[in-house]
């Protein structure tokens, strides 16, 4: 059974209320489910909350799913919005960006000095630049390009058209090359073509 | 030429090269906010299962208080563990002493989980017997029946006059092997004090199988409360039954004419299966 056909069979499943069917949905889900919540929350603990809280809040929705559109966007919006959400309510957010940071550096200063340490070094500039953005940009920057989902899936996650997916990655990439010019001067060499 | 295809590649490179943290069991705490969520801890009761064990009756009481307190945030998820007319709540246990004389001062008390259930099948005898001929004339949907087999004793109850259940005893009325309920738009709801899967703990165990292809339900292990809601989800007073056997729970047709099958069994999950994949119309 193709990956697709089987995932609709669990999400029929799972309508009718079959436990291991929406089990399975979650497993088949959870990692790129975390991650997405990780990369807007930069805490391991949220994001882990804010993921097993879109699972529960999917599984309360799933009778308004309607059969055969794809899941993941389905899912991937309410994982956004619940991280998102929990960033807002608890107000934390420039605490766990330093957090995110600090443990970042840590996590630096053990690694080989010389091991790519030019890459993670503008690797870890980048994701900071990123978080300089507003919520919805960042969003939209990490469904796009931390995740790697198509422009199409953005399109059905956000509920926007494909053709304002592009236009609002292309200012949120001019804003992006702004803050690097402005904040991050060593990164400039990737804002040039 | 894209402007911007270097900033691109370096924001999947960064995505690619970011150290996630180990993903955390998320479909296990997914399962046990629902489950929590479907029965929330009464004020009060204490964990300590060295206490134990739980009279299924204030597990009962402690349902109802819940159930009518909350009733219209827990039905999705109820339904999640049950089948369209049957809900399955799980309750936590109120603990209460062992008898002394049967343990060790010195032992650590604890729950003995049942690894064999040892049920026994309560042979109906409730209203109202009649014959298999008259319960088929009254009830509004086919009966099932064995196809070389049939009822020792028949029983035909409408309460409501909006439901209807059909008893049928098979083997010897004191002792039967089987006890097939049908039932029509009523609801029934079962309150566990166990959990969910195989050697899960002690109490109520809730299995899922099928039974010609279609999602059931098997209840094995201590017994349980078994109690009818009305059409406004209110428990029906005098309904409730402590069930100590198997039942074998699975259902036909939709919600409004669909019918709701409960076998209540000593036999093995096998033989409850393959009792009721036997089933066939009967034919007067």
């Amino acid at each position: 059974m193709e990956q697709t056909e089987r995932e609709q069979d669990w999400i029929r499943r799972a309508q009718r209320g079959d436990v291991s069917a929406y089990d399975a949905l979650v497993r088949a889900y959870e990692t790129l489910a975390f991650r997405a919540a990780y990369l807007l929350t930069r805490d391991e603990h949220e994001a882990a909350d804010a993921a097993q809280d879109a699972f529960v809040r999917a599984f309360r929705a799933l009778h308004t799913f309607r059969a055969g559109e794809p899941f993941r966007p389905w899912l991937m919006r309410i994982v956004t919005n619940q991280a998102l959400n929990r960033i807002q309510a608890s107000k934390r957010r420039a605490s766990m960006n330093e957090k995110y940071a600090q443990t970042e550096t840590e996590k630096q200063e053990m690694r080989n000095a010389q091991e790519h340490l030019e890459t993670r070094e503008q690797n870890e500039k980048l994701m900071r630049a990123v978080q300089r953005l507003k919520s919805d940009e960042q969003t939209l920057i990490t469904l796009r390009y931390f995740l790697e989902l198509p422009e199409a899936e953005v399109a059905q996650t956000l509920h926007i058209p494909q053709g304002t997916v592009k236009s609002r990655l292309h200012r949120t990439l001019a804003k992006l090359r702004e803050i690097i010019a402005r904040e991050f001067p060593d990164l400039a060499e990737l804002t040039n073509l | 030429m894209n402007e911007f295809v270097k900033l691109e590649s370096a924001l999947i490179r960064a995505g690619r090269e970011l150290d996630y943290p180990a993903t955390p069991a998320i479909a296990l705490r997914v399962r046990n906010e629902l489950t929590r969520q479907a029965a929330p801890r009464a004020i009060g009761t204490s964990r300590d299962w060295s206490r134990v064990l739980v009279p299924l009756v204030a597990a009962f009481i402690l349902a109802l208080a819940l159930l009518f307190a909350f009733p219209a945030a827990r039905d999705a998820v109820a339904q999640f563990f049950g089948l369209r007319n049957l809900r399955v709540f799980f309750v936590t246990p109120t603990p209460t002493a062992l008898p002394t004389a049967t343990r060790n001062p010195s032992e650590t008390p604890r729950p003995t989980p049942r690894a064999t259930p040892t049920p026994t099948t309560a042979p109906y005898s409730l209203c109202c017997e009649t014959t298999l001929q008259d319960a088929q004339r009254r009830a509004h949907f086919k009966l099932l029946l064995p196809p070389n087999e049939l009822p020792s004793q028949v029983y035909y109850l409408n309460i409501f006059n909006n439901g209807e259940q059909v008893v049928m005893k098979f083997g010897a009325a004191d002792k039967p092997r089987f006890v097939l309920y049908q039932m029509q738009r009523w609801i029934y709801q079962k309150i566990l004090n166990g959990g969910y899967g195989k050697g899960f703990g002690p109490g109520t165990i809730l299995d899922e199988t099928r039974v010609r292809g279609a999602r059931a339900l098997w209840f094995s292990g201590d017994a349980h409360v078994l109690v009818v809601l009305d059409e406004a989800g209110n428990p029906v007073p005098g309904t409730e039954r402590i069930v100590e056997g198997n039942v074998l729970a699975w259902e036909k047709g939709d919600s409004n004419d669909g019918v709701l099958y409960r076998l209540e069994t000593n036999a093995s999950l096998q033989d409850a299966v393959k009792f009721a994949e036997s089933l066939e119309e009967y034919k007067p």
